[in-house]
This record gives C-alpha cells, structure tokens and sequence, in this order.
C-alpha cells in the first residue's frame, strides 16, 4: 500500500516470490501435507514402526501411514475419468432400474438386478436388502402379497409412514414369508415415530412368531437397539440414560437368542457390542469394558472400531475405585484382553514413557503363559520404545506359537527389528512373508513400505519401483524412474515390463532420460513405441500452458518431446560440424539459446509428476530415508533437468571459442543471466546455493563482460546488472536464511 | 437652474420591488448557506479492505450490523517486467458478500512507475484486470461494484498518473465506481485537483507516515494526533474521500548497525519472543513520536523489539534486530472516535486497512474491528478454571494393594475479552503451588522454571510447585496447563495465579478457583 522501503526490482520480486513462496508453503505445510509417499511425506516416519490397526478420525488422530492407495491409478494421466463416470452412472442406473422392477413386481427379472447392485447401493442398501431376503424366501410366482410389500417399504422409504403402517400391519397378520418382513417394518415404523418400547414389543414378537424367517436377525438384534438407547444427556457426557429392568432383561434374552439360533449372523459383532452396552446401563462400567475391548479385537471395519473404542473410553471414564481394581486384576489375568487393553493404550491414549512401562508390567504375570497376541503387542511397544533386542526376542516368542497372530503384527515387528539390527535380508523374507501369506492384513501397505526400502538400498531399483507401483505411491514412482534409477536400470525395467499397463508412461520416461543425455536416438525410439496421440497426451499438450502462473510468462511451456528430440539432434549436430570460428559461435550460441528461450519445461516429464515435482523436492523430501545415493541422484536428476543451468553452461562453452568482442560479450551475458536466474530458481536451487555459488558465478560473469569487451555494446549493461546481481546476493544472503523454529 | 427631477412612481415601484426580490434572494441565500454550513454530515459508512485470498467472508451481516457497507477486495496486482505489464495475483472468489459493496482493487506495484509514460497501455492492463476479477467474481455470485487502483505515485508524476484515471473511467462499464488509494504526501500537490475529478472517491492513507531507515528514527504506524489536521486538510481539497486508517501490525529487520534491512516476514511476534535465536531487548506502548509512553500519552500502538543472538543458516544475521509494531483494539477505537468526530463536508467514510486472515497475529482480529466499529468495548478478560478427574488408567494399572488415588488436574486460561495482552515475553504468568513435589507436565507456555515453597526457584528433585510464562494471550485464546498427575489427598493445598498485563503494560492479578473433584 506504501512505498516504505526502499525499493528495487529484486525487492520486489523477492517480496513476490516471498508472499508466492509463504502462500503456497501455508497451503502446503497446512492444507496439503504429503503422506502418500516414502522418499516424499510430510511426517518423518520411522516405517519400521507398525501402524495402528484403525486411525480414527476423532481426537485428532489421523491416518497418516501408510496411505491406501488402493483405488488409485499408479499414474494420474492412466485415469480414464469418462470410463469411471460411465461406471458411476452404470451403478445408479442399475440401482434405479432394480428399484423400479420391484416396484412393478417384476420379481424374477429384478432379482438378479438386486443382487447386482446390492454390494454398492449406498443408502438403498438396507431395503434392496430386505427385498432380496424376501425374494429368496419365496418360491415363484411372486404374490399380491410381495407387491404390497414392495409398495409399503417404498412408501417407508418415501416418508408416508401412516401408508406404510396400514400396508404392514395389514400384511404381517398372514403366515406367509411376507409376514415377519411386514412385522419387522411396522417395527421400524414404531422406532421412526419414536415409540421405542413398541417397536422393541413388536421386534420381539418376530422372534416368537417367525424363527426361522431371515428377517428375525435383524429383529432380534433391533430389540436392544430400540431398548438401550442413550438419550441426548448421556451422548453430551452427562448421566447414563436410565433403563428398566426389565429392558435388559428383555434385550439381553434377544441377543442370547442370536447367538445361539444364527451364530454366523451378519449382526454377531453387533450382538457383543449390545451386551456390553447391557452392562453399561446397569453401572457394571468394568464388565462392559471388557465387552467393548473384545468387540474392539472383533472389529472389521473402520466403522466397528470407532464405536468400539468410544465405548471403551466412555466406559472406563464412568468406573467407579472398585470397578478400576476389578478391571486392573481381570486384565492381569487374562492374556488376550490384556494385549488388547495394551493395544488400545498404544494407539488411542498418547501414553507416555512412564505410562507405558506400567502397562508392560501388567504383564509379568502372563508371560509365562505366552499368548501370542500379548506377546506380539509387547514387542510392538518394546520397538515403539526402540529397544529391538526385546522387541525381536517377544515377537520371536509369539511367532513360535502362532506365526499369523495379529494380523501379522509379529512377523512385522520381528521383521522391522531384523532390519533395525541390520539384517535386511531376513528382514526382506519377513516382510515378503507377511505380503504373501496374509495379504488381507492392515499391516501389508507397510511392510510394502519396508521392502521397498530394503530393495532401494540393496540397488534392486527395479523390484522397489513394483512395490510403489503397488501402493500406488505416484510420487515415489517419479522419483526412481525420473531420478534416482540409473539409465541401464530403467531401460532393463521398461524392457521387462513391455506387457505391463504402464508401459506407455515407461517408455515415454525412458525416452525423456535418453534426451537429457543427448541420446537422441534411442530417445526418438522410445518416443516412436508410443503413438501420436499417446505422446501428446502423456507430454500433456492438450493444453500445453496449464503450468503458466504468471499471465504473460512465456517460460513455462509443455513441448512436443518428439519435436525437442529432433530440435536438438539438428542444432548438436551443428555444433559439432568443422567450421570457421564464427560458424561455430554461431553454432553453439544456437544450440544455449534453444535452451534459454524454452526453459522450464523443455525436460519436465509432465505424465510423471502431474505438477508435483518442485513442491516434492523443495517441500516434501523425506530426509530420513534419503541415502547417499538418493542425495547424488536428486543433484543430478536438477542439474540435467534445468535447461537454463544447461544453457548458461553452454553460453560459457560458446564463449570460450571466440576471443574478446561482442559475441564473447552475448555468450557470456547470457551465461551470466542464467546463473543469476538459477541462483533463486526454486527451492530445491537455494538449498544448495552454498555449494552452486550460482550468485557468484552469475556476477563473475557479468564482470568478464565488460572486463574482457569493454567496447561491447553490452559492457555498460553488464557494468551495472553486476552491481545490481551484488546487491541481490546480498540481499537474498539476508533474506533466504531466516531463523528457524527450533 | 436644474430643474428637479422627480422619480417616476412607476420606475420607483420596479426599483422597490427589484430591490425586495434581491434583499429575498441575499437572505435566502446566507439561510441556504449558513445551513449547509452547520448541517451535520450524514455517519461516514465504513470500508474495509480485504488482502488475502481467497474472498470469503463469513457473516456478512456482522458486518453490516457494524456500519460496514463497503469492501475493497485486492483482485490483481500489475507490475512491469522488463518493460512488459503483467498481471499476476489473481483473487479467487469463494462466497458472496451481498449485499456489501464490493470494489475490485488493482495493486499497481512500484515498477509500474516505469511505464508511466504509456498511460494508455496502464488504463488497458487495469480495465482488463477488473474484467477478469469481474468474470471470476461473478462465477461466484459476487458483483463487482467498482474499480480501485492502488498506486502509491510518485507525486511528481500525478499528472501522468491522472491521465491513466481518464483512460480507466472510459474503458469502465458505465455505473462502475472508480476510485484510488492516496499517499498523504499528495495532499498538496497541484495536480491532486484534477487527480480528484477523475475518479468517483480517494482513499488517503492516514498512516505508516515515516517508516525510519534506522532503528531509531521509525515513527509508528498511526498518529491519531495528527488526524484531524491531516483529514482537515484532504477535506479542503473537495474530493470525496475515505480517511484510510490501519489496524495491521508491521514487521521490520535492522542490521547489526540499525540501518533498515527491509520488511520482515518470518515468525509472528509471540514466536520470535520465544525463539532462542533472538533475545528480548524492549517491548512497550508507545507515543506519537515512537517512544514508550504512559497514560493519555500511549497512542495504543505497542512495539517489540528483540535482537537476533544466534546466525542464520547462512552465517550472517547475529546483531540484527527486529522490530514489530502492533496496533490493538485502544489505537484503532482512537482514531476511529478521530475520524468520526472531525467535521469534514467531504468524508465519505472510514476505511480500514485491513480485514483480518483467520490465523493472523499482527492484525486487530475480526471480532474485536468489528466491536471498535459497533463502538462497544473491548476490554481484556482473562478468566482462570479447572478440570480434575479421577485418573481412571492409572488406578486400572496400578499394582495389587497400591492405595493411591491419582487424579488428573487440567488448566485453563482463557481470554473471553476482545482486546489481547501486551506482547512481551512475560505478559502471562501463571504460578503454581502444591505443597508437595510436583510432577512433570506439559503446557502451552513459553517456558516454565520449577519453585520451592517459598516461590524462589528449585531444582526439580525439591520443587513443589511451577512459574509458567508466556508472551501474549490474544482474544479467544487459551492457554492449557496440564494434566498434572497428583494425589488427590494433595488437592486441598493446590493454589494457583495468573497475572496478565494488559496492553498498557497494566498488571491483572487473578486468583485460580479451588480445585475439586468432578
């Protein structure tokens, strides 16, 4: 708004580059950390470290690690978003078409449609359910009766819950198979009007009246749902809703009934979550605890752990001094809750050290008796804690009894400490184990992790890039074919994988490396694989200034590698040609300048790194796991890709052929600008200033400019962009090292 | 002999007449005057200006119901390079503020001055930035009520700069406000009449008058003081005009010899207090003239200056200084009563420089602007309270026969008013008591020493209680002590403190409640 200081032109592009700089820097560091990543992530893990089984969502519990990428393509351009969308309407269509069958009962086309769509309904699940329950239950022709049915859950469905209940009423007093689905919904009607004892009344008649109807699961587990609900007091933390006697009672007998006539019901974790909530609403705050943590053990989704953990939590809150006594001997003497209980205070409670050291010793007494699971979560806060030698004796012990305890845990930390110890070939076997022998287990994106690692540091580049082509890692992916793998390594890679659905991106990434080494013909071989329409899509020329920020930037253009692969061979061809020495100025000033004028993007592999690239390496490098070889490779990898740090060498070669005079002068001028330029070039670029010195060549440079040409006409320009690029140093020596937050 | 000549009755009756109707008009016209004169203005309507990005306000009738009626929206910035004019920092628009008046303001950074013998390519880039903003406003709902221009000109150069203002009204669509942002400097130039008719509205700066090359000649950002004479003055002139009034903070690095490095724009203040590369050398409110100041003198704008005691990465920096002047709630309330009372034909309104980010630490927060605009106070109110609980896992893990009862003790200090704390790197001090060893826990304070019974310090082996500081508590924040693990039986002898200075530098002694059970 003022001018307040004083001003220059480097001060203003520095406070613009300082606010770009601050703005995206906020939006990364705040709104877009990287997690799906090993070399890139915004967190330094120790990937040795098992994950938690869940991540919840509440109490600021995040999942960070690893990150499933399951549903993902391994590149972004691979996405075919019409096929999905045509996917997504596919789905909707079906769904709607099996609604309108039933609808119209059209009950034998309609029941392989149902069944179609039933898995990815969404909110028409619970009903298409129970259509099919019905359809099943009935032997063709369909009735009058099913029709009615279908109409009163549609009206259900709909809201009209006075139509429903008429229909439901109406139908539930016959003894076909429509009757308990038509006594169940009048439940479900009394629940929506909030008359929950009758609903509870009428859910439990289900179970007298029709047994063995599918639907008398879900009314037997619907009679403790409509009975032991908390009231909107207890969900705010206050007093434990009040329930009659009788209630529990009446509950309890419905779930006792599930578990005995349907022990394989779908509603079975369910049951054990709705007797710990019996105990819960009695004051029997340790008994119910220890419900909640065995259905915590039982969870199989992310949902089941969440409410299972809140339980928990909200249970052990509620105890009373006798109850945490109690509780504290009942986990003393049981192995399997114990090691749950443990697992819980690991992952959901921020222990500390001292905390911790108390759980473990909760244990003397039954590591003896050596339960797997207590052992294998023993190890995993004995790693947690960095002590390997006991990590790896307690995993080994619980892989001696069961070596799939867990869900792997063991074999993990087992396998996490062998690579602590340096052992990373058993540490390999162990992880590959794990991967192939439990390949449902939440822990094998991690040992993914690790074996990718393992691979990275034994130089088998190859089988590493096939695990983050696993995990979908795209970044990581980037980085090994872009960067860190060596040209022999990628080309035996892209050769092995000519079958694979990447081998479009691989090649066209093969073909980019062999450009930045001037290998232009097998980089046009490479380029020649793909067809026209491919390379323009990978090279992203659909729209070929996507990456331009500034307005009228000319600098930040996609180019055709095809056309840059032959710009290059024709202009190095002529460089190298016997000529006078103008002729050869003129040569390899062309040459520099093709690459000055093009700049940014002339090398950048758009299919790769989707715009990620500067943001990966200035913000989301990962130095923990960052080798010797991975800090050459990323020098490199800059120093090949940056066309003006290409260029200004090159205007120092075409320099040096000619003696003092106003070509000299253009070469080494623009020599000069391009150090100036890469000297503040982008993150990555500043980080290694200190070793570059790009500033001081930059003004050396402009100095030989006018030192050795004094009678160019560029000398008094270079005269003085020297004291400006000085100034600038200067000034960026003051401003690129603020201090830090320690 | 001259014969005497007497009037004509009827010439005499015109004359009478002409004269009445003269004598009628002269009266009507000192009434018509003498009233205009002493009319009272109508309540100059508020304007805020809006930075950041993107443009989202929440609760615009909060707003409204403060007397803000206009916003002016930063939606582009031109600048030259290399004799070209780029437009870079383009707004988004994520809501709309209906029905506040929205301006589009085009940021014209200095190296435009170059260019300013191509007024015609300057009128072009700046209607085309507001027909962009325009489009991308619109696409959000958001109708752009006119154009701004913020160019601080050099006051040779209005003339030139007059002819960009002629050239951007054309290319307006017709209806659009045009208007500019104004140094206080231009007050008297020559061309500033013409600069005036070009445009609908002026928004002069009455701030940041001299920023000081050396650390000790800096003056502070307002000077309510010089207020009125300064709006006195734009108002002779007979331009419509906002008086532009600050409610930011500013951050400034020194050399080691206290020359001025530049603007600085690291850490925020509290941070920098409590970074161990810096050491605290002064911080106090200050006077019109900059320096510490008490009672009617403290203009409310408060400084804080530290001296960096460690180098950068790079080696360099030992012996620089930073400089932070912070407005707060009592700076702006005074220049807004100023700007309110001050008599002038031509005052539009106030505008306030700037609408305030979520997160940020260097600007009078959103809440407390808009309480100074509605005129109500906004005091400081730090209020103390406390959580105990049973600690349900330790008693679940304790060893058979362990008869200790552990309860869990959770502070809090919160600050319900609408004004901060002084920043200073002790502006809270909290002060705990146990009467028996203390444990360790975590806080959000700065740094805490452990005490002995008698309040001096302690090694941690014979501490029985704790001194926790901290360098600011803004509005709504907290400050969280805890969870301090201790034996309940210990909870009787529990005492704990807070004094928190206000930003007068003013102590507040406040007494922790009672602790009990829950």
């Amino acid at each position: 708004m003022t001018s307040m200081v004083r001003s220059s032109n480097f001060a203003n592009r520095v406070g613009a580059c300082a606010l770009a700089a601050l703005a995206a820097g906020c939006a990364a560091g705040c709104i877009f950390d990287w997690y799906p990543g090993v070399h890139f992530n915004s967190y330094e893990f120790d990937y040795g470290k098992a994950p938690r089984r869940w991540s919840m969502t509440s109490w600021g519990q995040r999942a960070v690690r690893p990150i499933d990428r399951s549903g993902w393509d391994r590149f972004p351009y691979e996405r075919d978003w019409e096929r999905l969308a045509a996917k997504e309407e596919r789905r909707e269509r079906d769904t709607t078409m099996a609604r309108r069958l039933l609808i119209e009962a059209e009950f034998d086309t309609a029941r392989p449609m149902v069944r179609k769509v039933l898995s990815h309904a969404g909110e028409d699940r619970w009903w298409l359910q129970d259509a099919i329950e019905l359809l099943d239950a009935t032997p063709a022709p369909a009735t009058a009766r099913m029709r009615d049915y279908v109409h009163a859950l549609e009206a259900y469905r709909g809201g009209d819950l006075p139509a429903a209940m008429n229909a439901a009423r109406r139908l539930a007093q016959g003894r076909d198979a429509v009757a308990p689905h038509a006594l169940v919904l009048v439940g479900y009607i009394h629940s929506a009007k909030q008359r929950y004892e009758e609903a509870a009344r009428t859910f439990a008649s289900v179970l007298v009246r029709f047994p063995n109807s599918p639907r008398a699961e879900a009314a037997a587990i619907m009679v403790p749902r409509s009975l032991l609900r908390s009231d909107p007091d207890e969900e705010d933390g206050g007093r434990v809703t009040k329930v009659r006697a009788a209630s529990i009672d009446e509950s309890r007998e419905a779930i006792a009934w599930l578990l005995k006539e349907r022990p394989k019901s779908r509603f079975g974790w369910d049951a054990g979550l709705w007797l710990g909530r019996c105990e819960y609403v009695q004051g029997a705050f340790d008994a119910a605890a220890e419900r909640y943590l065995s259905a915590y053990g039982a969870a199989g989704s992310q949902e089941q752990a969440e409410r299972s953990v809140t339980s928990v939590r909200a249970a052990i809150r509620r105890m009373t001094d006798e109850q945490t006594r109690t509780f504290g001997v009942r986990l003393r003497k049981d192995a399997k809750l114990l090691a749950l209980y443990i697992e819980y205070r690991l992952h959901y409670t921020s222990p500390d050290a001292e905390e911790l050291r108390r759980v473990v010793a909760m244990s003397e007494g039954l590591r003896a008796e050596g339960s797997p699971r207590l052992l294998a979560t023993l190890a995993q806060v004995a790693y947690d804690e960095e002590d390997y030698a006991r990590a790896l004796a307690w995993s080994e012990s619980a892989l001696a009894k069961d070596p799939r305890v867990a869900d792997g845990l063991a074999l993990y930390v087992h396998a996490a400490c062998l690579a602590k110890l340096e052992r990373p070939a058993e540490a390999e076997r162990g992880f590959r184990r794990l991967v192939e022998q439990m390949p449902g287990s939440y822990l094998v994106l991690s040992a993914r992790e690790n074996i990718a690692l393992i691979c990275e540091a034994d130089n088998r580049m190859g089988e590493a890039l096939d695990q983050y082509m696993e995990l979908g890692y795209g970044a990581d992916c980037a980085y090994l074919i872009d960067a860190k793998m060596t040209l022999a390594e990628l080309a035996r890679y892209v050769r092995e994988n000519e079958k694979s659905e990447h081998a479009d991106v691989l090649s066209y990434s093969l073909a980019f490396r062999y450009l930045r080494m001037k290998e232009y013909r097998r980089a046009r071989e490479h380029l020649a694989k793909l067809s026209d329409e491919v390379r323009h899509k990978l090279a992203g020329l659909d729209e070929p200034e996507r990456y331009r920020i500034f307005v009228d930037a000319p600098f930040d253009t996609l180019y055709d590698p095809l056309q840059t692969v032959d710009d290059l061979e024709r202009l190095d061809a002529a460089r190298e040609r016997e000529g006078s020495v103008s002729e050869r100025f003129e040569a390899a000033f062309a040459y520099a300048s093709y690459l000055y004028e093009r700049r940014n993007l002339l090398f950048y592999n758009h299919a790769l790194w989707q715009g990620l690239r500067t943001e990966a390496f200035g913000w989301y490098w990962n130095e923990s796991t960052a080798t010797e070889r991975d800090t050459r490779a990323v020098r490199l990898h800059h120093s090949q890709h940056e066309c003006l740090n290409r260029a200004g060498a090159e205007f120092a070669l075409a320099a040096a052929i000619v003696t003092p005079g106003p070509e000299k002068a253009r070469a080494l001028y623009r020599a000069a600008c391009a150090a100036r330029r890469m000297a503040d070039f982008n993150p990555y670029w500043r980080s290694i200033e200190s070793s570059e010195r790009k500033w001081e060549q930059a003004i050396e440079l402009m100095r030989k400019v006018h030192a050795l040409c004094p009678t160019s006409p560029l000398a008094p320009t270079a005269q003085k962009f020297e004291k400006v690029f000085e100034e600038e140093k200067r000034e960026f020596d003051r401003w690129h090292s603020p201090p830090r937050v320690h | 002999m001259a014969r005497l000549a007497y009037p004509d009755p009827e010439a005499m009756k015109r004359s009478v007449l002409a004269l009445g109707v003269a004598a009628l008009a002269a009266v009507g016209l000192g009434l018509w005057f003498a009233m205009s004169r002493s009319a009272p203005p109508p309540p100059p309507s508020i304007a805020l200006w809006y930075w950041h990005t993107p443009f989202e306000i929440e609760e615009p009738q909060a707003l409204l119901d403060a007397g803000v009626r206009d916003v002016f929206v930063r939606a582009a910035t031109l600048s030259a390079d290399d004799g070209h004019l780029i437009l870079t920092r383009l707004q988004r628009y994520a809501a709309s503020p209906d029905p506040l008046r929205v301006h589009a303001v085009v940021r014209l950074e200095p190296s435009v001055r170059t260019a300013l013998d191509r007024p015609a390519e300057i009128a072009e880039k700046a209607a085309e930035a507001f027909g962009t903003a325009r489009q991308a406003a619109q696409a959000a709902g958001v109708l752009l009520d006119g154009l701004q221009l913020d160019f601080d000109c050099p006051t040779s150069r209005l003339g030139d700069y007059v002819a960009v203002l002629e050239r951007v009204r054309r290319a307006l669509p017709d209806g659009t406000a045009l208007s500019i942002t104004a140094l206080p400097a231009w007050v008297g130039a020559p061309s500033m009449r013409s600069l005036g008719r070009a445009v609908d509205f002026v928004c002069p700066q009455f701030y940041e008058g001299n920023v000081g090359t050396n650390l000790d000649d800096g003056r502070p950002i307002a000077s309510p003081g010089k207020l009125a004479a300064r709006m006195r003055a734009w108002d002779r002139l007979g331009v419509p005009f906002y008086a532009g009034l600050p409610s930011y903070g500013q951050a400034f690095l020194y050399d080691e010899k206290g020359a001025l490095s530049g603007v600085y724009r690291g850490l925020d203040p509290a941070s920098a207090l409590r970074h161990p590369s810096f050491e605290t050398e002064e911080c106090y409110p200050v006077d019109e003239h900059g320096d510490a100041a008490v009672g009617e003198r403290a203009t409310g704008e408060q400084v804080v200056r530290l001296r960096a005691i460690r180098p950068t990465l790079g080696g360099q920096g030992v012996g620089y200084r930073l400089l932070y002047r912070l407005p707060t709630t009592a700076s702006l309330r005074r220049q807004v009563e100023i700007a309110r009372s001050t008599p002038a034909r031509h005052l539009r309104g106030i505008a306030v420089f700037r609408y305030p980010e979520a997160s940020e630490t260097m600007t009078v927060p959103r809440e407390s602007l808009l309480a100074v605009l509605r005129g109500e106070p906004t005091d400081l109110d730090v209020r103390l309270s406390a959580v105990v609980e049973e600690d349900k896992l330790a008693r679940i893990e304790a060893p058979p026969g362990d008869t200790s009862e552990p309860v869990l003790v959770r502070l809090a200090v919160t600050n319900h008013g609408l004004a901060g704390s002084l920043v200073a790197a002790d502006a809270l001090v909290v002060t705990i008591r146990l009467g028996a060893p203390i444990p360790e826990f975590r806080s959000d304070f700065d740094s805490s020493e452990w005490i002995a019974e008698a309040g001096s310090r302690s090694s941690r082996m014979r501490a029985t209680g704790a001194r926790m500081v901290r360098a600011s508590l803004a509005p709504g924040e907290t400050a969280r002590i805890g969870p301090l693990r201790i034996e309940r039986r210990n909870l009787t002898e529990f005492r704990w403190r807070a004094v928190v200075r206000d930003w007068r530098g003013e102590r507040h002694d406040i007494d922790g409640p009672e602790l009990e059970l829950r």
